[in-house]
């Protein structure tokens, strides 16, 4: 998830030429930018001090999907991001829409998602780097931020937004999101699954072998439209793969912290049992799942070994018999949906939501974000 | 939703009143129609209370429980949709244990037990959706069509009367102040509303009885607060912050405030007060706390700018809370009958068997301290800023305590009027009518003022009345809690001049926005003050008729041009 990420400021043009774009929030917040030649909305925004949501900023993430009316190019993006039927619909990502006449834009967020100024950066100290799951590729890592003048040593966000981390004096970022909660004890949570060749993979799993003496990262945020919705007491189901664990788990930390009454689900998805995080060793999240009044973990297993006796195949596939049961509990009557909240690779996004939305959840209930692996 | 209970309500609308998606105060329609099923299943636990208190039988926890529901359900309290689930199914556990108590209690009298119906009688549905359509039953316009617009208008001026009322006797009631004739009262109140009233005398009746238990209920709260913190002194208040880590302290809650004082003893964190906790500066007992070092921004309604800015913890402890912006939402809590989606609410200590917002343990503040102590405070640069000082502290123990010069400034003519100024303050642009008419007033006029409209004029100097040594022409009479405080005044002046306080050279503007106000409006009314000058706009759920009722019958009238006002007012 490597990025050319925005220099607020940075080559700047005239502010007043280029074509219009109004940008508006769910909530109704409204922003005027305007774009210039061969600028993408983005980055006009940036430019104009509001930084919207988004991770990649190259057309592969989803993060910074948007509804667009008006005429505008494309540039390359993943199908993934983008569904063809979903552009077909008037739908864009932000990072490569370039205007072509003035821009109506609708936000699938609500303003207190759009950074004013420049996201701010807090050098961390790393506290620790543990392996989670069985395989030893599932990392958590917990950081320390110093204070800064803005925040002190407070680290403020909402849960299901993300950071991105670098090493001091290097330009390469990778982005996870928070798995911990809004603290006063300085610290930031990530969940990382190792890859083969990861520029940040590989760091980790040096300072897993090697120690992480006075390591240090840089980290930038938060930032991201992900996270929970206070719109009642409708139960709130969680679909999680691999590490797509990580913003869930804050929201469910938070929701244990906050004394939320909803009941919680959450499937968790790997491909195999050695994939699967132990809750031993993520005892927040456990604790959390103690104190809830009404929560279930649902481990999905793709493809289990002969050992396993819980659930096979995706959350997606848990998700449709539990729908499913759920409408059939309902007796005709109105069903009472949960929300639901998706994270994970695009293709566990896709699936999920579909199944959702296919067995009569509300389109509106149904929250993602897309993750993939850097 | 329907809901026209505050000043601010939508009045765009040929029906005045908040009816689309959203209030104005920014609750949504989830939580406005789960607020009207509680106040009807609250209506069920006083349908069955009264009986019980008539048969000796009171439930003076389940009456508690009622008064602390209710506050919730005031404007810019709590806005939790998750909050009013909990509570309409905890109401109905506590009306069925009432009414075993009831029917108990008429077993050993001897007496046959009513069946009831209505919400006696309602059995709330599980699901949210389900209940939201049972709310829609329930509404305060419900049965319009048959009994007519004057006659919902009037159950509105008695339900938020009531509101107003509990909200006052919860204040009282932390503070250890209660009275069996209050509980008494509120639940034949509700016991009066279950029964659909159609009866327009009977509703009048009923508005001002609410204004005299209100009397009583003040008068609570004021032994409440000087009882436990002392006789209000005067006292200034500095406006520039100290450097150092911060804590801000909103709302009317005094106990809270003296919770965090004592919680933050030596950690070296300051506390500042917000909005109407200004007034916690001239208690003796409050103000001997070296860290309670100011007051922070102004009120209610400039919150989202004053808590940006504020570089510290914020608890929010009773009304006014309004939308919490993302530059503090991580910071702010709320405590008591407060709520927002989404920000942390803190309750009573560890282990405290209290139930869930009501009140017989002191709150724990650990979590906002610990805010506090992480977030970056003031530094010496903020502490250089400019700032006036406000003077604080002259309730009825101050202002009595100089009766006697007071009154001779009176004979003498060294003071010809006094004015009483006060109540909420709110957004609408009409308002700094309060500032040009406070500040036109001639200087051998005194202005009492209370509530949070002081902040339209607690700045501006008024100076001394000239010829009376020492005295202010602008006396801070304390929050609009402390309404029984003016009323003494008022009384004890006319004492002292051999009159009624309507023949007193006084005249009451008054600014209203919630039910708290709409409370110490029938107070007023009830004890038989005339004339009262009424803004920033009349209620939206009094009818042309009912406001003409209340022409006829107390002289109210709405605020004008300030000049006019003020010059009719010295005639």
């Amino acid at each position: 998830m490597t990025s050319p990420i925005l220099t607020d400021g940075a080559s700047c043009p005239d502010a007043s030429s280029g074509l219009p774009v109004v940008l508006t929030t769910r909530d109704g917040i409204r922003f005027d930018v305007r774009c210039a030649p061969g600028e993408d909305v983005l980055s006009a925004a940036a430019r104009a001090g509001y930084v919207l949501p988004s991770m990649c900023q190259k057309g592969s993430c989803g993060a910074c999907y948007a509804t667009v009316e008006g005429a505008h190019e494309l540039g390359e993006h993943s199908p993934q991001a983008l569904p063809e039927k979903d552009r077909a619909a008037g739908a864009s990502l932000l990072c490569c829409t370039y205007p072509t006449e003035p821009l109506q834009v609708s936000l699938p967020f609500d303003g207190n998602r759009v950074i004013h100024g420049s996201v701010p950066e807090r050098r961390a100290q790393v506290l620790a780097v543990d392996a989670v799951s069985p395989d030893g590729l599932t990392v958590r890592v917990r950081l320390a931020l110093e204070p800064d003048e803005v925040s002190g040593a407070a680290v403020e966000f909402e849960s299901g937004q993300f950071v991105e981390v670098s090493l001091p004096g290097q330009e390469l970022r990778r982005a996870y999101s928070l798995a911990n909660v809004a603290n006063w004890d300085g610290e930031a949570e990530l969940l990382v699954r190792l890859q083969p060749g990861g520029w940040f993979s590989g760091i980790l799993a040096g300072w897993l072998s090697d120690g992480f003496e006075d390591a240090q990262v840089v980290v930038r945020g938060p930032m991201g439209a992900f996270g929970l919705h206070e719109n009642g007491v409708r139960p709130r189901w969680f679909v999680a793969g691999g590490t797509g664990l990580a913003p869930l788990a804050s929201m469910v930390r938070r929701m244990s912290e906050w004394g939320d009454p909803q009941p919680v689900r959450i499937y968790l998805g790997v491909n195999a049992q050695p994939e699967l995080p132990d809750l031993d060793l993520l005892p927040e999240l456990a604790e959390a799942f103690d104190t809830l009044p009404d929560a279930a973990l649902v481990p999905c297993v793709w493809h289990p070994d002969g050992a396993w006796d819980g659930m096979v195949g995706t959350p997606a596939d848990a998700l449709e018999k539990d729908l499913a049961e759920l409408a059939a509990a309902s007796g005709g009557g109105p069903v009472d949906w949960p929300d639901l909240y998706v994270c994970g690779p695009p293709a566990l996004v896709d699936a999920a939501s579909r199944t959702a939305v296919d067995a009569g959840v509300p389109a509106d209930q149904v929250h993602s974000e897309r993750c993939l692996p850097s | 939703m329907f809901c026209f209970q505050c000043e601010q309500t939508d009045r765009s609308l040929p029906l005045l009143g908040c009816q689309v998606d959203h209030g104005t105060c920014g609750k949504d329609e989830t939580t406005a129609d789960l607020q009207d099923l509680l106040v009807h299943v609250l209506k069920g636990v006083c349908q069955y209370g009264t009986r019980a208190r008539a048969l000796g039988a009171g439930d003076d926890a389940a009456a508690d429980f009622v008064l602390y529901a209710v506050f919730t359900t005031l404007t810019n309290v709590n806005f939790t949709a998750t909050r009013f689930v909990q509570l309409v199914t905890e109401a109905a556990k506590v009306r069925d244990r009432v009414r075993a108590g009831y029917e108990a209690a008429a077993a050993a009298a001897g007496v046959e037990a009513e069946q009831l119906d209505g919400p006696a009688a309602f059995v709330p549905e599980r699901t949210t959706d389900a209940m939201l359509l049972q709310a829609a039953e329930v509404g305060v316009r419900a049965g319009v069509e048959t009994v007519g617009e004057d006659v919902v208008g009037l159950r509105a001026l008695v339900l938020y009367g009531l509101k107003g009322v509990c909200a006052y006797a919860h204040h009282a009631a932390v503070l250890g102040q209660t009275d069996p004739v209050v509980f008494a009262a509120v639940e034949s109140a509700m016991d009066f509303l279950a029964s659909d009233p159609t009866d327009v005398p009977a509703l009048l009746e009923r508005s001002l009885e609410l204004g005299r238990v209100n009397l009583r209920v003040m008068e609570l709260l004021d032994a409440g607060n000087t009882g436990t913190f002392g006789t209000p002194e005067p006292t200034a208040v500095a406006t520039v912050p100290r450097p150092g880590k911060a804590i801000l302290v909103s709302g009317h809650d005094l106990r809270d405030l003296a919770a965090i004082l004592e919680q933050t003893k030596d950690l070296g964190i300051d506390v500042y007060t917000h909005g109407e906790l200004l007034p916690a500066h001239g208690y003796p007992l409050l103000k001997a706390y070296p860290h309670l070092a100011g007051n922070y921004g102004g009120a209610w309604q400039d919150q989202q700018t004053d808590f940006a800015r504020f570089p510290g913890a914020i608890v929010m402890t009773s009304n006014c809370i309004i939308e919490p912006q993302p530059a503090y939402r991580s910071r702010i809590f709320t405590t008591g009958p407060v709520g927002w989606p989404g920000v942390r609410h803190i309750g009573p200590v560890a282990g405290s068997s209290a139930p869930v917002g009501q009140h017989s343990e002191p709150t724990d503040f650990r979590l906002a301290i610990k805010a506090a102590q992480a977030l970056p405070g003031f530094t010496e640069a903020d502490a250089a800023a400019q700032g006036p000082t406000l003077t604080v502290g002259f309730g009825r123990g101050a202002v009595l305590g100089a009766a006697d010069t007071v009154v001779q400034a009176v004979k003498d003519g060294a003071i010809k009027h006094f004015f009483l100024v006060g109540g909420c303050d709110g957004a609408a642009p009409g308002r700094n009518y309060y500032t040009d008419f406070t500040t036109a007033t001639p200087s051998d006029t005194v202005v009492m003022t209370l509530g949070c409209a002081k902040f339209r004029f607690n700045d501006h100097d008024f100076g001394t009345v000239p010829g009376v040594d020492g005295l202010p022409r602008l006396l801070d009479v304390g929050q609009c809690n402390d309404s029984y405080s003016a009323i003494q005044v008022a009384v004890a002046l006319a004492g002292a001049f051999g009159c009624e306080v309507n023949d007193l050279p006084l005249s009451l503007v008054l600014s209203w926005f919630e039910q708290k106000a709409a409370a110490v409006l029938l107070t007023l009314l009830a004890l038989g003050i005339r004339d009262i000058k009424l803004g920033p706009t009349l209620p939206a759920f009094l009818t042309p008729a009912l406001v003409g009722v209340l022409v006829e019958q107390f002289g109210i009238a709405p605020v004008g041009d300030p000049a006019a006002d003020l010059a009719e007012c010295l005639a």
